[in-house]
């Protein structure tokens, strides 16, 4: 019974020589060790959390200082009635999508590159890996200097090669913002896919690769039908956590700081229209209810992440049961 | 199975200087001088000039800046490495309840948007006395960075395998003790790639800083660029010397301690 008790409990091997006593006080030490990282979560994300939720289903302002009472789901309601919040949170949705694509793409396109027997590889993955160590803030003022429609060298190179004759205004129409907001999003995040994707390649190992080219295949059929099936695992699990990243936390520092979210509201994201709203108008109980919504629909992201990791995993295990018939 | 590699380098050349430019841009501006800088058309500095930077630093608060970021990303590092490898290790090495209940947390946390935590922290952070005050970051970065951490931690240890405390332990060692004395010792590459991931989040982060902190003197690096472009916008020299220096310690981590930084990355995707 004891033994059974503690095999669950410790890791196997251990467990032959412990007296139960003994068990349970090991058990304990590890409960104190999660104490310092449980505190932080509970003071940072727990308590503030339920707080945010709270707020979200009353009408407290800042402005107003009899604001703070319970209003049930009049923001929620509010917010689905808002033809401006569903502008902006499709444009959300685009932006973390395209940046995660075209990310991905990016990165796999340069770690492919990079997984071949080159020499010195270490370099070029030092000078593509820049992108993700350089502080966001450092980054967008980079963009905007080379943006610029005066002094940028995108614009001089441009138009001395003739093919404009005046400076693209990147950052003042709504649609090239949008176009740019992007493009620095994507130079922010492929190389987080490549680096986890050439791990991915380097897992794969080359005898993989020699019967199929043997067999005549050419490089196309080998990158589709051994690659990326092969690569797949990793490349769900890097698309599901930017996307989660972006979509959370990454599009508002970019965003915000190369536009501010402008010109006129073009490139607003969610995140960004809920600190306006919680700072500058004041309204701390609709922003929350934003962010909220934003929680839910992560929420239900993640869960079909989870189903597809699920489904998938079934079918593998039915494909195997199949072979093994 | 040779193949010539010759494309590879051309196209990755290509590639690299495309998506490089950004960053070659701004090093290059920093040295120029303002009339070059507005009249020239050399993407290269003609007469390389550190006036820019001087001038950061003389006329502009970016050292009190760079100072305040090093104390808050060292504090983050160092407290993030310490809780990091706590529960990292509790989580690899123990299976009770409370330690299943913990994963669940700690795949949660990572699902709130910070933007819905900023306001409300932002009250609680005013109400214990934070306001204003670098521990307040210190704390919420550190929380907030910490699952990433967490996971490289425990996929860390995973590949220590138990036999190297479980005599240890048997003979009346504490778990605690043997994780101290015997894990810890060879658990530096671990330690080292947590550390540098939780500076660089902390060297980086805006949004809370923006937020959290008002006065001049305890802004951090992040907040005071995003301000200099503001008040210093069409002084693009002075603020591409000052963008420099901000990457320098990126630039560091990134030549002498890569192999950590991709480990860290890795870990934290494949296993997390």
């Amino acid at each position: 019974m004891i033994r059974e008790w503690a095999m669950q409990k410790c890791p196997k091997g251990l467990v032959q020589n412990m007296s139960k006593k003994l068990i349970a006080k090991r058990e304990l030490t590890g409960y104190y060790m999660l104490i310092p990282a449980t505190l932080l979560f509970l003071m940072i994300n727990g308590f503030p959390l339920v707080y945010g939720l709270v707020l979200s289903f009353t009408n407290k302002n800042y402005t107003k200082p009899k604001s703070g009472q319970f209003v049930g789901l009049r923001n929620f309601i509010d917010i689905f009635q808002d033809s401006e919040f569903w502008g902006i949170m499709g444009f959300t949705l685009f932006y973390t999508g395209v940046v995660v694509m075209v990310s991905y793409m990016l990165g796999l396109a340069l770690a492919m590159l990079l997984n071949r027997n080159i020499r010195g590889r270490a370099i070029f993955r030092t000078l593509a890996l820049a992108p993700w160590v350089i502080p966001t803030v450092v980054a967008t003022q980079c963009w905007r200097w080379i943006l610029n429609d005066q002094f940028g060298i995108v614009n001089q190179f441009l138009m001395s090669i003739h093919l404009i004759d005046s400076p693209i205004l990147f950052l003042s129409s709504a649609q090239l913002a949008r176009v740019t907001v992007i493009m620095s999003g994507v130079w922010k995040t492929y190389p987080f896919m490549m680096v986890i994707l050439l791990a991915g390649l380097q897992s794969i190992g080359t005898d993989m690769y020699e019967p199929a080219y043997m067999d005549g295949a050419n490089s196309f059929q080998v990158f589709r039908y051994i690659t990326l099936p092969l690569l797949r695992p990793v490349s769900m699990m890097g698309i599901a956590l930017q996307l989660l990243w972006t979509f959370n936390s990454l599009s508002y520092d970019n965003i915000y700081l190369l536009t501010q979210g402008g010109p006129s509201q073009s490139t607003y994201v969610v995140s960004i229209l809920s600190y306006y709203t919680a700072i500058y108008r004041g309204k701390i109980g609709y922003a929350s209810a934003i962010a909220t919504l934003m929680m839910v629909l992560i929420a239900l992201i993640v869960l079909c992440y989870s189903t597809m990791k699920v489904v998938s995993a079934r079918a593998e295990i039915r494909r195997l049961e199949a072979l093994s018939r | 199975m040779k193949k010539k590699n010759g494309w590879v380098y051309v196209v990755l050349c290509i590639a690299l200087t495309v998506l490089l430019l950004p960053i070659l841009s701004m090093v290059t501006t920093s040295f120029k001088t303002n009339a070059e800088l507005y009249g020239g058309v050399s993407f290269l500095p003609q007469n390389p000039t550190l006036d820019n930077f001087v001038y950061v630093i003389e006329n502009t608060d970016f050292v009190t800046n760079i100072v305040n970021s090093v104390i808050v990303s060292g504090a983050v590092t160092i407290i993030s490495v310490i809780a990091a490898a706590l529960a990292g290790y509790t989580l690899t090495r123990f299976r009770g309840k409370p330690v299943k209940l913990f994963s669940v947390l700690l795949y949660m946390v990572q699902m709130v948007p910070a933007i819905l935590l900023l306001m409300p922290l932002f009250m609680v952070i005013r109400q214990i006395g934070l306001y204003d005050k670098l521990p307040s970051l210190m704390i919420a970065y550190t929380a907030i960075n910490l699952p990433i951490c967490i996971y490289m931690m425990k996929s860390f240890f995973a590949t220590i395998p138990y036999e190297i405390e479980e005599s240890a332990v048997m003979d009346g060692c504490g778990q605690f003790k043997a994780f101290l004395l015997l894990v810890i010792p060879i658990s530096a590459p671990g330690l080292t790639s947590v550390g540098i991931i939780a500076f660089i989040y902390s060297w980086n982060e805006y949004m809370l800083a923006s937020v959290f902190i008002r006065s001049d003197a305890v802004k951090t690096l992040s907040v005071g660029l995003s301000q200099f472009s503001q008040q210093f916008s069409v002084e693009w020299g002075a603020m591409m010397a000052a963008a420099t220096l901000a990457t320098v310690p990126a630039a560091l981590f990134l030549v002498f301690a890569q192999k950590y930084i991709v480990q860290g990355l890795t870990a934290g995707a494949v296993k997390g």
